[in-house]
């Protein structure tokens, strides 16, 4: 230990998250991405992946247009879901960071986590009997007389956003609650006092010192929601389709690791550009904000 | 002359708690008002009031005539400098300034303008580009005073302003506030637990205490002539003794039977009553003093050093602790245990009407009761 110069003893407790990490978050990711540039094996074989050309065939057929529609939808279907999970969230995170007493704080907390006490394989299964064209709801609107005949939703792409947004809305609460925690109830008075009227410091005070909360819990969600194959699994039937569902396909079902693995890749990859898009869009934003106000001295 | 502040009978109560009981004050414009009490007293929940972070259950705010009992504080010509400032962290120096003056759609130019004589008059100009949390303790308080003078109020509220400073910057500031009042002529309500500072800046001190106003005054007022026991003894520090009062009497007799001179008695005191002598007024000596009003004997029981005065923590007979401030040249020959003589002046111990809180901090007083 005496040996271990001053750097390394700095980032030694890093070390067991660090070996986990290596061993089985890059290890993983590596071999998918070489897997990805194999073909399938004959089924004679016993590995389910033969290295004798490495080829972009995979890559090819993964954007084929069939799959790029897929993709398409899945981003379309986690970009929704993150929208009205944000939506969804702020007021929930702003209430309970701005109205509610601090004693009460935890506990209220505790009840929106209180759904992932519960399997999430279970959770999203409980929609089918809530969605079944002969469920409660279906029942209820047709008494209502809103719809005739039963609820057409479940298995539909519908059914897997709602299930999205259901399920990843407290991943989308706790990040914005945490931002707007942080800001001290003292600026909202001090704008107050300088003759800004609720609106405006919301607008100017509340939202951007709540930015960093609301792009953590937009990345979060949509990270989640764009890699999901439960829900579609579940609730999409062959309508309802997903990349991630369609992923697990290939690898589970039609044993083709490699069209798999490009897929994976694939989607690592959009989501990287979209990230990197949006932050563009933020800078951009911004300075669009500051040139608009014009200087302040 | 139009009062920059009037108050009239406000009452404020949190379920059981009365944080307010019928307080009325008046502040003239350009005047320098300290707000001065132990915590919970009430003074924090008078400047909200004033302010509009609060609104009472029942009495008026009045600003320049105006009632504003009922306006939001975004409404009122009133400014605030906040207990820890309030800057907005994501806005640079310069643009936490302007942001008031953008809420009153003052045109660029003009904008611009006044931001910087504002940073000018603060001394903050060349940390205009900063963000607030790369700065001091006292460049932020800087940047506050800036952010709320630019707007030219009437009123000035400062709510601890200076609380989170070191000693030696609270001095400065406390020079500086007083000088930016007087050039502005902006009435300045502050509220602070310190009356060192109160004393210092203030054209009228206010005491408050248990949600009521204890007594108004300017300094020297409420250091000579302290209407009650709680006020001479926050103003400064005294020496209490316990003891009966006798109609008509200037002087009270305590409960060993000794006997001390006030020169003043308040209205209200009754039989059982408090006399009161300032440390610095009181002598202390190893002989007995030939000609003096009040003496009594005692032993030394701690000696502290105080730059160039020396307090003396005395034990009386009567097992009162009594203090004494005198310059160093009078501590010669005087030690720890050394029996010793206190005297003063009959000019300098008044009586009070008896007060429970000050009466039940006295040793003397508790040992006279579980003596009977």
């Amino acid at each position: 230990m005496s040996r271990l110069n001053a750097t390394s003893r700095k980032w030694l407790p890093l070390l067991p998250a660090a070996a986990w990490w290596a061993v089985f978050l890059l290890a993983a990711l590596v071999s998918i991405m070489v897997f990805s540039f194999g073909l399938k094996a004959p089924l004679s074989s016993v590995d389910p992946v033969t290295f004798e050309v490495l080829s972009l065939e995979n890559y090819r057929e993964a954007l084929s247009p069939v799959y790029v529609q897929v993709f398409w939808i899945t981003l379309k279907t986690a970009g929704i879901g993150t929208f009205f999970c944000l939506l969804f969230a702020f007021p929930v995170a702003y209430l309970l960071s701005t109205r509610i007493s601090r004693n009460w704080r935890p506990w209220l907390l505790f009840i929106i986590i209180f759904p992932y006490w519960v399997s999430f394989l279970l959770r999203t299964f409980a929609w089918r009997i809530i969605l079944a064209p002969e469920g409660m709801l279906s029942e209820a609107l047709q008494a209502m007389g809103l719809i005739t005949g039963g609820l057409a939703i479940l298995d539909t792409q519908l059914a897997v956003q709602l299930g999205i947004i259901y399920n990843y809305l407290p991943v989308a609460i706790l990040p914005i609650f945490v931002a707007l925690e942080r800001i001290d109830p003292a600026l909202r008075q001090a704008s107050s006092d300088l003759g800004a009227t609720k609106i405006t410091t919301f607008v100017q005070v509340t939202l951007p010192l709540a930015t960093p909360g609301l792009i953590g819990a937009g990345i979060l969600t949509f990270i989640l929601a764009a890699g999901d194959y439960v829900v579609p699994a579940i609730l999409g039937g062959a309508r309802g389709l997903m990349i991630g569902r369609l992923i697990a396909l290939q690898i589970l079902e039609a044993q083709n690791l490699p069209l798999g693995a490009a897929m994976a890749m694939i989607l690592i990859v959009a989501l990287l550009v979209i990230g990197v898009l949006f932050a563009l869009l933020q800078i951009v934003a911004r300075r669009l904000n500051r040139m608009a106000q014009g200087a302040a001295i | 002359m139009t009062l920059a502040v009037s108050v009239r009978g406000i009452t404020k109560r949190y379920g059981n708690f009365v944080a307010l009981d019928d307080v009325n004050l008046d502040i003239e414009q350009g005047e320098f008002v300290s707000l001065l009490g132990p915590s919970g007293a009430g003074k924090t929940t008078i400047l909200r009031m004033i302010g509009g972070f609060d609104f009472p259950d029942s009495g008026d705010v009045k600003i320049l005539d105006q009632n504003v009992v009922d306006l939001p504080s975004h409404k009122r010509p009133v400014n605030t400098v906040f207990q820890n400032y309030a800057l907005f962290p994501h806005m640079t120096v310069a643009e936490n300034v302007a942001y008031g003056l953008r809420q009153e759609r003052v045109p660029a130019a003009a904008r611009k303008t006044r931001v910087r004589e504002a940073l000018e008059m603060v001394e903050m100009i060349a940390m205009a580009q900063r963000k607030p949390d790369a700065l001091s303790g006292g460049q932020q308080q800087r940047v506050a005073l800036a952010r709320a003078l630019v707007k030219r109020p009437s009123i000035l509220l400062l709510d601890e302003p200076l609380g989170a400073l070191d000693r030696r910057l609270r001095q400065q500031m406390q020079i500086e506030l007083k000088k930016l009042q007087r050039d502005t002529g902006i009435a300045f309500v502050l509220v602070t637990h310190d009356q060192e500072e109160a004393m210092a800046m203030s054209d009228r001190i206010v005491i408050t205490r248990n949600g009521r106003i204890e007594q108004i005054g300017t300094p020297s007022d409420l250091y000579d002539a302290p209407d009650t026991a709680f006020v001479a003894d926050f103003i400064g520090s005294q020496n209490f003794l316990r003891g009966q009062l006798y109609a008509k009497d200037t002087s009270i007799t305590t409960p060993d039977g000794r006997q001390f001179y006030a020169q003043r008695v308040t209205q209200d005191a009754g039989e059982d009553a408090l006399a009161a002598v300032r440390p610095e007024k009181t002598a202390i000596s190893i002989d007995k003093p030939v000609s003096a009003d009040n003496v009594c004997q005692g032993s030394i029981l701690q000696i502290l050093h105080l730059g160039n005065t020396m307090e003396f923590v005395v034990r009386l007979a009567s097992g009162d602790e009594f203090f004494c401030k005198r310059p160093r040249e009078e501590a010669a020959g005087l030690a720890v245990g050394s029996p010793v003589w206190l005297s003063w002046s009959r000019a300098d111990m008044s009586i009070f009407k008896l007060d429970q809180g000050i009466a039940d901090g006295l040793k003397g007083a508790r040992v006279a009761m579980s003596g009977h």
